[in-house]
Order: C-alpha cells, then structure tokens, then sequence
C-alpha cells in the first residue's frame, strides 16, 4: 500500500499540528455544504392527517398531521414546505400499527390543535407551533374531545376517568369516574348538548355508552349498546356522529348514541378493515377494503341518520384496486373522493357515477394508503381537488386536480439501515488500463500509454469548453453552474450517495452533494419491512450494494443508477448474521450467513467458486453474537458444495446471564492508522497499540446499575482489556465509537456527578517510551497475544451537558488529518464535533502542563467538557431532530470527512477536524488573485523600458 | 587634425618620463637620499629563493591557521545563542555552514598567491590543514544542529525521528465480523 511508506505524509502530519484545532463552520460555507431533510414521517393515520384553517378568518389551510414518529406538524400545502413541527415523547420509536392507538392528532377551537401519544395531552397553536399547555396523566389516554360551547378540552382515560379542562388555560374544570375504574373506555362523542363515553366491561362483555354533562361532569343516563365480545374491536368513529361503532369478524355494528338501537352491516371475513368518515352529523360514508395482495377489493356507502335509525343511502361500486377513500364539504355539497394509483374520482352524495375525474399523467410511484382531500366547486360548475395522499412506500405528495404538485420524501425519516456509497469507485477504467501498463513491458507500456492519450484527446473540446466556463465562472460573468454540473464535476470526492432502507420496503439513494436529493428508489418485493428485518447492506464490489432480509431475500442493486442487479434468496433463519468475504487474489465477493442456531451449516452466495472461496475463508475468523445473544462467538468456516458453509467453532466470550450486551463496536472498514506511535515532547515515542481486530463489547446490568466494558480480539476471542462503570442509568443509551486504538463511549451517571459521562481510553503498545513492545514482530498473529502484552490502557472521564443518542468518529482517506469525535444531541438538536485532541488521556490531571507536554499539544485536563456552539456544532442553526446514527466516510481531500446523521432527520455535512489545509476556502478571491498577476505582468512590461532608459541616463550623465 | 589633449593628460604622460627636477634647495637636515648614511655602502643582497619560499609557506600557514583562532569564538557564540529555534539562531547556525563551504570551495584561490612550482608541494600540508579547520566548523555547526533537534538520530530519546519509517507488519489473520 503506498499510502503507509510516504514519509512525504509526516510533513502533512506535522503541518496538521501546527494548526491550531479549531474548527469551525463558516458562514459562508453553511446551507452551502451541508445539507438537512427536515422530515415528519409517514402521516400515521387519516383521522390524525387534516387540513385546518391555522387561525379563524384567514384564508387558505394548512395540512396537520402526526406521523408513524411522533412528529406532529403543519405543513404550507401550496409548495409542501414545513410550517412548524413538534417531537412528542422524546423520539420514542414504537412500531406503526401500536403507535395508532395510543397517538392522535385532533382539531380543537379557535386555530388550536391537540396531540395526544400515551400519557400526555398537549395543545399547541395551530399558527406557530407553540405548545399552549401540556397535562400529563399516569393513566393512558382514550380519546379527547372539544367542546366548543363551554370552551373545554375534554379527555377521557382508558380506565373510565374523565376530565375536563379550560382550553385557555389548561386547568382542571371537573372530574368524573365512570364505572368504578374497572371499564375500558374507548372513545368520547360529543352530541348537541351531552358528551357520550363508550364503555365497555371486559368481565360482563358488555357495552354500554353512558351520557354526560359536559358542564358539570355529572353521569345523566348510561345505555346498553350491545354484546362486546372478547376479540370484538372499537372502530375509530368521527366525534361529531352520534355513533359507537365497532366490529366483530363478520360484522361491522354502529350504535346510536342514547338509544339502545345497534344497526349490524354484514361483511365478508376477508374484508380487512373499515373506516368511517363524516363531514356532518347526520351523514357516514364508510370505507371497506380487503387487502389481500391478490384481490385487493374497496368499495365505500353512504348512511343517512335521519330519526334515530341508519339509511344505506347509496354504494361505490366494488373495485379489484387498493382504492382510498375521503369525505369533504365543499360548502356548497359534499363530495367523495376515491383514489388508486392511476386516477382520481369525485363523487357526490346522489349518485354512484363520478361527478368528475382526474387521470395522473403517470401511474403513482406506489399504492396510495390513504387520504385527506379538499373538494372546491367554482363558479362556472367545474369541481377542484386537493389531495393530500399517503402512499405506500411512505412518502407524501400532494395531487392537484390530477397534477402532482410536490412530494416529500417522508419514508426516509424511516429508514432503518443506511450505507455510503462512492461513486468514483465506479469509474475504474483508468486505474485498469494503469494496471495494464504496469505490468506489460516497456515498449507496449509507452504504446499502450500513446494510444491512451490520443484517445484522451476527444475530451480536449468539451475540456475547453469548461475550462473557460469556469475562468468566466470565476470572473462572474458566466451563468451560474446548475447543481448537477456541480455534482458531476466533484473533484475533491464530495460526492456521495447514501444508499437507505427504509420501513416500508424501499431502497432510497440521496446524493451528498446534490442537498440530499434523492437520486433513485427501488421498492424491494416485501409491503413493509421493521429493523429487525434487515440483515445488512452490504458493499458487494464497487458501486454495488447487496441488502439482505431476514426472509432470506437478496437483493443486488447498482447502487449508482439504482437499478436492480439480481435477486435471489437462501433459506435463511431469521436469527442469521450476514457478512461479506472477499478473495485474496482476484475481485471476487461472496455473502455468508451464519445461522443462529449453533452447529447448523451456514451458507455462501453466489454458489460459486468454491475453491477461492475455501482459500479465502483458511484465514478469516468469523465473529458474531452467539445463539442465545449472551456473547460472542467466532468460527471458522469451510465451503461445501450446494452453497453451504461447514462452521467450526473457535472461541466464544459468554457473559453472565445478568449483563445483557447494549452494544458491540467494532474499528470502521475504512481506519488507516498514519502513524504508529505518538511523539512525545521530549522526541521520544509511545507506540500504539495497533490491532484490526478489536471488539468492544459493552454489557449492562439493570438491578445494579453497572456496565462493563470488554475490549476483544475477535480472532482469538482474547479478552484485553475491560473496565466497569457503576451507577449507570441503564434506560438511557449507552453509545460509543472506536477508531485507531483509541475508543470513547458514553452514559448516563446516576453518582453525585450526575449527567452525561465521556469515557476515552487509548490503547498503546506498552507503558514505557520507545518500546514498540510485540508491534513490530514480523509475523503478527492475534494468536501470539500473551497475557503481558495485553495493550496499556489509559483513560479519562468528562462530564458533558448534554445527553447523547449517537457517536461516531470521522474519517479521513489516509488517517493523518486528527480525528474528531460526533456527537448527536437530541435535547440541543445539534450535530457537535469534539476534536480527538481534546479527549486525549494523557492531558495532566491537577497541575499545569510542563513543557514537554505543552510541545505534545497537552493542556490541563478539566473534568467539565462544555460545548462550544461556536466552533464544535456542524450542524449550526439548523434544528436536526431525532438522530440515530451517524456515519462517516472519507473524501478525496486528506482534511475533509463527509458526515451523514439520520435517524429522523437527515443532515449531512462535510467536516475537517485539522481545518481545511488542503483546500482554498470560500472566501479566496480568485478574480483578485488573477487580476493582481496580471496588473503586475503589465507593469513590469511597462516598467523595463523606462528602468533601463533609466539607468542608461544614469551612467551617462556627467554629475 | 589630431585632438588636443586636454593639459592633464600631456602633464600625466609627460611627468612619468620627466626625470626629477635638480634640486637646488639642500635636503633637510637628517635626511638622505638612496638609504642611511650608515649603510649605504652595505650590499643589499636580493633574498635567496629559498627565503621566498619559506615566507610563502609561512603566510600560508597564517592564513591556514586563521579559522582556528575563531573555532573557541564560535563555539561560544553557538553555545550562548541557545537551542531554541530563533532565527537569530537559525542564521548563526546556517553561517556555521555556509561560510566553511564557501571557504572549502575556494581553496586553490585562497593559496594561489603563496603557489609556485617550488612551494606546490609544500603547500599541500597547509591546505588540508585549511580544510581540517574548515571541517572542524562543519562539525560544530553540525553539534549545533543536533543540539537545536534538527537532526535525526537513532539515540533513545530521539525515536520519533525515524518513526515515519516505521510500520505495523500486516497481521496474518482477516476478521469478518457482524455483531447486529
């Protein structure tokens, strides 16, 4: 490898230290750099999805909505950009279909909204996205309700509790228990002038609606509704129907409120679900579908409730489509709209002919899930639509009148796995045919060489062409380079795509350096996939991404033009650990799977090449976590034929049934080590300790508290160094990160220094100066570790304000440039950067640093580690909510690594921790800088002459 | 027409020829034409060549010796200016250098007055104890330079100069490792 015997890099390395470590975004460089998705997710369910007038009297909606992450939110549905937007319950992520139970969004009084997820009720302006007041219960919450009259929020709790509140305020206006606290309430009506809670006993099977004042609290009458039966379901109802509705397999049951009449509507057992829309009291338009993926069928019919009793009044018919379906009032009339992939109908209430219809110019990326609408009637008789609709693949766009208007890609703030691609590994032609002249002797090496470079020349017009847009570029003259020229010339590797999997199936690619466009999507075969279904995305080659699931399915994708290569499948165990093994000697990949269960085959794919796979595989050791996940195992491998795996295994660090493992880390792929040892002030060194195999493996122990950190060899399964920590919160998450031989990891201390703690350890060969302990033996082998050459460890601990949810360290193409330790802070919203300098185990504890410490680049180590918004945040003024995980990858520039956060948000930037040494910034004038040459050419031409007339005359004159 | 010659010129050539004019003024007292009253009929002999040769080589020596007289001075003048990297200290050092080398290049040019067939091979003795000298200077830049830390050396204290040369041998085993 060239890059580790240039003695060239040190003079780099040196100039790296030489400045100071200061980083920063400049201003000039932020929203030009960096990039951010501002995301809701996926709108969760069409009663929490609505438009709404943000105050009364001003014209125009926006869109509300609560998505599968718990981001409520307004957005402008003009151009679909974010009006506001608010995280409830600390980004808590819950799998979809519990979410819509215990979370929903509702319209309240005079431009307010009211968002309700589990224990919590919140009201917030529907303007500005202030929360007005927030009440928090210890019981869950069934269903609120406004009742606009007496200007109060009513909630009911899921045990039968219900309170009332004073909408300005948030106070307590009345209280009430109904049924001695043994019912389950399900949802809350308000009726003229009385309020009806929904009961139902699980011991008696019994529903019952019972009526209250919504003035007083007081119980008025309470009804019996019917038989609720063990696997019997509330259906959600609009609150402003006098309907209970709910269901069992066959029937779907609609109570009216105050009277024992219960009107049963007879469906097929493969109907899969309903959905009840209203627009006034006295009309239902229910939604059938069934969603098999074969037949899908929906139909919708219209109920009048005229003198206490349910009218079918008319049906859509029948269709063998995914249709969606929505209510609204135009204010002259109500209208229907029903939507599948390819068109839009709109249906009035007499009639089951569509009163118009929109087609789309192109089928709908994906099936639509569902949809709120807004129906206008003009003047001249010709109806609009607006549609907000939910596909899906996740994401959201808005369709007017057949024309999609924008689209937001909310299925990214669902992504479970996330990957960098480099798209200049693609072009490798040249690195091939300089190979080829590498090894062919001299004479057709220099033809070779010749017919390459009149082969170039064909490029020469078009590079001209360039070269002077870009000389006009800089003078300023020249029109302003699109952002896809930009990206296409991306000389410094800025250029990145990030390959995501997300929730519902698909595969997305952004591009760094395009603000995160999306690039290309790809819907894999399964409807929706969660986390624990991804096995991996795995680099398979250059350009190439290999996503394994958990069904077995393989899917092979350029990642570069977003096409699918290949898809296959193994019949894999949900349990597996997927893994890539290249070969030694020629370019060949192969994807094994590990089973769960212990002494089971495993498996190879593609099924070929056994033999180089055998050779590969004589000296790789396999490592994962064991069958029971109480440790971790590893193995060695031998192919057999029909693409299985003989696994043998070769060591196994099983921990104590108490500790549960919280996260295991290992060194990134990409981790060049510059320099072995570190140089100390007085000249002399302290080797690292440098090892490709490390595992960290940091376990937890609810009861006590404690976490315990083991440092592996993941060939031999030596354990080398470990550590505890006591009066650990173990709720909260415990992240670390390792690169070089250092790591760093995080958590939350309950002890007297209570807060967030840093812990960084180095690792270095031995304790004394000088003495490369087993480093420099020629044969390293992992087995050849005893006991006294463990590595030396040191550490240090800080305190930092701010809880941590992800770290992640950057990298650099050489690793010369220092590193710089990431850190997501959900409560600031921030992306911060902490440079490795600082975390630096050796900074003297209680004294003031002596001069060879000083010329270490030492200073006095303080416990506290304060945030320095100014130099340490990337992600500056910009508000990035729900990180997960950060990744890092290096770019074509020694100085810069490029960073990509997701999790909600997706926010990217590009970071240097050593400043930008090998780049020009922003802010330098090239106009200047040429223009100045050029004022000093002229003038020198202008001067010769005269000099030298001068200094002739000189001579001449006679003084 | 011949040009005139401005009167300076003709006085200049013609004075060069004139002989001294007669003297009709005596002489001061005490003082006498063509040497001292005392030895004027003493022979003055003409040095023999072997005199020549011998004052030669010794203002050779002289000029050979000159750097050594400079050695303690310079010496003390590297000791005192201190180990920091100053660039007072930088130019002294690089004088140390630079003034030596200039001299060592010049050699022949140094002693080409004091060269003759006769004294050639004399001469060559006080040359190379020249460039000793010279050398000699190097050598106290060269401590100097070590004493500054410019120079690599393979002492205990001073690994780190050749660490950029060092490098972890690849490790003989590969791990593949997914821990999800």
């Amino acid at each position: 490898m060239w890059m580790r015997h240039n003695p060239l890099h040190y003079l780099l390395l040196a100039g790296c230290l030489v400045i100071s470590p200061c980083q920063a975004v400049f201003k000039d460089e932020a929203f030009h750099t960096d990039f951010q998705l501002q995301l809701f997710g996926t709108p969760l369910d069409p009663s929490s999805t609505f438009f709404h007038q943000a105050a009364a009297g001003k014209v125009g909606s926006l869109l509300y909505t609560l998505s599968n992450r718990l981001v409520i939110g307004a957005i402008n549905p003009k151009d679909g950009s974010q009006v506001w937007r608010q995280q409830l319950g600390q980004g808590t992520v819950v799998e979809t279909e519990a979410l819509s139970k215990s979370a929903f969004l509702r319209k309240s009084k005079d431009g307010r909204v009211v968002s309700v997820f589990g224990k919590t009720i919140s009201l917030w302006d529907a303007a500005t996205g202030r929360a007005i007041w927030e009440f928090s219960s210890s019981l869950e919450v069934a269903d609120v309700v406004t009742a606009e009259p007496e200007n109060q929020l009513v909630v009911a709790f899921k045990n039968g509790d219900v309170k009332a509140f004073q909408l300005g305020s948030g106070g307590l206006l009345w209280e009430n228990v109904i049924g001695k606290g043994q019912d389950a309430a399900s949802n809350l009506n308000l009726v003229g002038d009385r309020l009806y809670l929904t009961l139902n006993s699980p011991s008696t099977s019994q529903l019952k609606t019972v009526a209250i004042s919504p003035v007083t609290g007081t119980q008025l009458e309470e009804f019996n509704a019917g038989i609720f039966g063990r696997s019997d379901a509330h259906v959600l109802t609009p609150q402003l129907l006098p309907l209970t509705s709910y269901r069992d397999s066959e029937h779907l049951k609609l109570n009216l409120l105050g009277t024992k009449h219960t009107k049963s509507i007879e469906v097929d057992s493969d109907v899969h679900d309903y959905r009840l829309h209203a627009v006034t009291t006295d009309l239902v338009f229910i939604e059938f579908w069934a969603k098999s993926p074969e037949v899908p069928t929906s139909w919708a019919d219209f109920y009048t409730i005229k003198d206490g009793s349910l009218t079918k009044v008319l049906d859509l018919p029948y269709e063998n489509d995914v249709n969606v379906f929505s209510l609204s009032d135009s204010g002259s009339g109500i209208y229907a709209t029903r939507i599948s992939r390819s068109h839009i109908r709109v249906y009035d209430t007499e009639s089951n002919t569509p009163v118009t219809r929109f087609e789309f110019p192109k089928l709908l990326p994906a099936q639509p899930l569902h949809v709120v609408t807004e129906v206008a009637k003009r003047r001249d008789g010709a109806i609009a639509v607006r549609a907000a609709i939910t596909l899906a693949d996740g994401n959201v766009i808005l369709v007017r009148n057949g024309e999609i208007v924008w689209t937001r890609q909310e299925a990214l703030a669902s992504a479970v796995a996330a990957e960098f691609v480099d798209i200049h590994e693609v072009e490798d032609s040249l690195e091939r045919a300089l190979h080829a002249e590498e090894v062919s002797n001299v004479v057709t090496a220099y033809l070779k060489r010749v017919a390459r470079h009149i082969n170039d020349l064909k490029y020469l017009p078009a590079w001209i062409a360039r070269f002077q847009q870009s000389i006009l570029g800089i003078a300023g003259i020249g029109e302003k380079p699109t952002s896809d020229a930009l990206a296409a010339k991306d000389t410094f590797g800025f250029r990145k795509f990030v390959v995501f999997v997300t929730r519902f199936g698909w595969v997305t690619a952004i591009d760094t350096a395009n603000q995160g466009q999306v690039v290309w999507t790809l819907p894999l075969a399964k409807p929706e996939i969660m986390e624990k279904d991804i096995k991996g995305i795995l680099h398979f080659g250059k350009g190439v991404v290999v996503v394994v699931l958990s069904s077995g399915d393989i899917f092979k994708i350029d990642a570069v033009s977003g096409k699918g290569l290949k898809k296959s499948s193994f019949s894999i165990l949900p349990s597996a650990s997927v893994m890539t093994v290249e070969s030694t000697t020629t370019d060949q990949r192969w994807i094994i799977a590990i089973p769960g269960k212990e002494g089971a085959k495993g498996w190879y794919w593609p099924d070929q090449d056994e033999n180089e796979l055998g050779k590969a595989l004589t000296n790789i050791t396999i490592s994962r976590r064991c069958e029971n996940r109480g440790g971790i195992c590893g193995y060695t491998a031998k192919p057999t034929v029909g693409g299985r795996l003989l696994l043998t295994q070769s060591w196994s660090f099983r921990l104590p049934t108490s500790q549960k493992i919280v996260s295991v880390t290992t060194r990134p792929a990409h981790d060049p080590i510059a320099s072995i040892g570190k140089v100390l002030g007085d000249r002399s060194v302290l080797y690292k300790y440098v090892n490709s195999h490390l595992a960290l493996v940091i376990a937890s122990t609810e009861s006590s508290s404690t976490v315990y950190i083991y440092l592996l060899d993941s060939v031999s399964g030596v354990v080398l160094h470990t550590s505890t920590q006591a009066d650990v919160d173990t709720t909260r998450p415990v992240v670390a990160t390792m690169a070089e031989n250092w790591y760093v990891y995080s958590y939350y201390s309950k002890s007297t220094a209570r807060g967030t703690h840093i812990v960084v350890t180095d690792l270095f060969a031995s304790p004394a100066k000088n003495d490369p302990g087993r480093l420099m033996l020629p044969k390293a082998s992992s087995y050849d570790q005893p006991r006294s050459t463990s590595p030396y460890a040191m550490s240090q601990a800080f305190v930092f304000p701010h809880s941590i949810s992800a770290l992640a360290t950057t990298t650099t193409r050489q690793g010369i440039t220092t590193r710089a330790v990431l850190l997501a802070a959900p409560q600031l919203g921030s992306l911060l950067s902490i440079n490795k300098r600082v975390l630096d185990p050796r900074r003297p504890v209680g004294r003031d640093p002596n001069n060879d410490e000083k010329e270490e680049g030492l200073f006095k180590y303080e416990p506290f580690l304060g945030v320095d918004h100014q130099r340490g945040s990337l992600s500056h003024s910009r508000e990035v909510i729900g990180v997960k995980s950060v990744i890092t990858t290096p770019s074509l520039l020694e100085s810069t690594s490029v960073v990509v956060a997701w999790g909600l948000d997706i926010f990217g930037t590009r970071t240097s921790p050593s400043e930008a040494f090998d780049i020009l910034g922003r802010g330098f004038n090239k106009l200047t800088l040429i223009l100045s040459v050029v004022a000093v050419g002229f003038g020198t031409l202008f001067m010769r002459p005269m000099v030298r007339k001068k200094q002739i005359n000189q001579r001449w004159t006679v003084n | 027409m011949a040009p005139t010659q401005p009167a300076w010129v003709i006085d200049l050539k013609s004075s060069a020829n004139r002989s001294r004019p007669p003297s009709t003024v005596a002489d001061p007292p005490g003082y006498s034409t063509g040497g001292s009253s005392k030895k004027s009929h003493k022979q003055i002999t003409p040095p023999t060549q072997a005199e020549t040769d011998d004052l030669k080589v010794k203002k050779a020596w002289e000029v050979a010796l000159a750097p050594a007289k400079s050695l303690p001075m310079n010496m003390i003048m590297m000791y005192m200016s201190g180990n920091t990297l100053q660039i007072f200290s930088i130019m002294m050092t690089a004088m140390l250098f630079m003034n030596p080398l200039k001299a060592l290049t010049t050699v022949g040019n140094t002693f080409s007055k004091f060269d003759g067939e006769s004294t050639h091979g004399r001469l060559f003795v006080v040359k190379l104890a020249y460039i000793g000298l010279q050398i000699l200077t190097i050598v106290i830049g060269i401590w100097k330079v070590n004493a500054m830390g410019l120079l690599p050396s393979y002492s205990r204290t001073t690994r780190s100069d050749w660490l950029a040369w060092e490098h972890a041998p690849v490790p003989l085993e590969i791990s593949v490792s997914n821990f999800r």
